[in-house]
C-alpha cells in the first residue's frame, strides 16, 4: 500500500518542497541581521 | 495597531477578552468585548479582512481556508505545513540564557531548536523565548501592506538562504 499520494514522491526530499512556496519575512533581520548567516 | 490605522486600515482584534491595548480609535474594533456575538463572526472576519496578524497556531487556519494571508509570529524554524504557504514567517526567537545573543536560523537547526515543544526542554537547553518586539512586527505589517497595495513578491533570496541551510 502506499502510504503518499501519487503527487507527493516527486523530488520530496523535505517536507514537499517541491511545492516552491514558503514565505520568509525580511522582517527577521530588523533586530537581527546575522539571523541568515 | 497605530501603524495599521495611520495606513487607512481598520483593526480588529480577536483573542482574550478583557485586554486594555490602550488605543482609541472609531476604526480599533475589541471583537471579545462584543459579548452579544459568537465565534462565528471571526469567521467573516477571517474571509474579509486584508490580512492577520497571528500566532502560527490553529486558528490561522481559518484566514487561510478563507484566502487571506497572515503574518505568521513564532513560527517553528521549519515545520511542515512551511512549504504549503504563502503567508510570511516569523519564525521563534530563542535567546541564551548566559548570553544577550540570539541564535542564527543554521545555529538554531544545528541544535535541533524545532524539537524542543516544552518550556522544560526549553529550559534544559539553556534558553528562553523571546516575544518579536514591536519593531519587527512593524516591519513586517509594512512588508505585507506593500505587498498587497503594490503587489511586490516576498524575497526569493531569503527562501533560497532558508532551504539551503536546511538541506545543508
Amino acid at each position: 500500500m502506499r502510504r503518499m499520494p501519487a503527487w507527493a514522491d516527486r523530488d520530496l526530499d523535505f517536507y514537499g518542497i517541491a511545492h516552491n512556496k514558503g514565505w520568509v519575512s525580511s522582517a527577521m533581520q530588523t533586530v537581527q541581521p546575522n539571523f541568515w548567516e | 495597531m497605530s501603524q495599521l490605522l495611520s495606513a487607512g486600515y481598520q483593526v480588529i482584534r480577536i483573542g482574550e477578552p478583557g485586554l486594555d491595548i490602550g488605543v482609541a480609535d472609531r476604526h480599533c474594533h475589541d471583537r471579545p468585548a462584543w459579548t452579544d456575538s459568537e465565534g462565528y463572526l471571526d469567521l467573516y472576519h477571517a474571509a474579509h479582512l486584508a490580512f492577520a496578524v497571528m500566532q502560527d497556531s490553529g486558528p490561522v487556519g481559518a484566514v487561510n481556508a478563507k484566502g487571506r494571508k497572515a503574518i505568521r509570529l513564532n513560527c517553528v524554524h521549519v515545520y511542515a505545513n512551511y512549504n504549503y504557504l504563502v503567508d510570511p514567517n516569523l519564525f521563534k526567537r530563542y535567546r541564551r540564557r548566559d548570553s544577550a545573543e540570539f541564535p542564527t536560523y543554521r545555529e538554531a537547526m544545528a541544535a535541533n531548536l524545532p524539537l524542543l515543544t516544552t518550556q522544560a526542554q526549553i529550559d534544559d537547553a539553556g534558553l528562553e523565548m523571546v516575544e518579536h518586539d514591536s519593531e519587527t512586527i512593524v516591519a513586517a505589517v509594512a512588508e505585507m501592506i506593500t505587498h498587497l497595495e503594490h503587489g511586490t513578491t516576498p524575497s526569493s533570496a531569503l527562501r533560497l538562504r532558508q532551504r539551503q541551510i536546511v538541506m545543508t
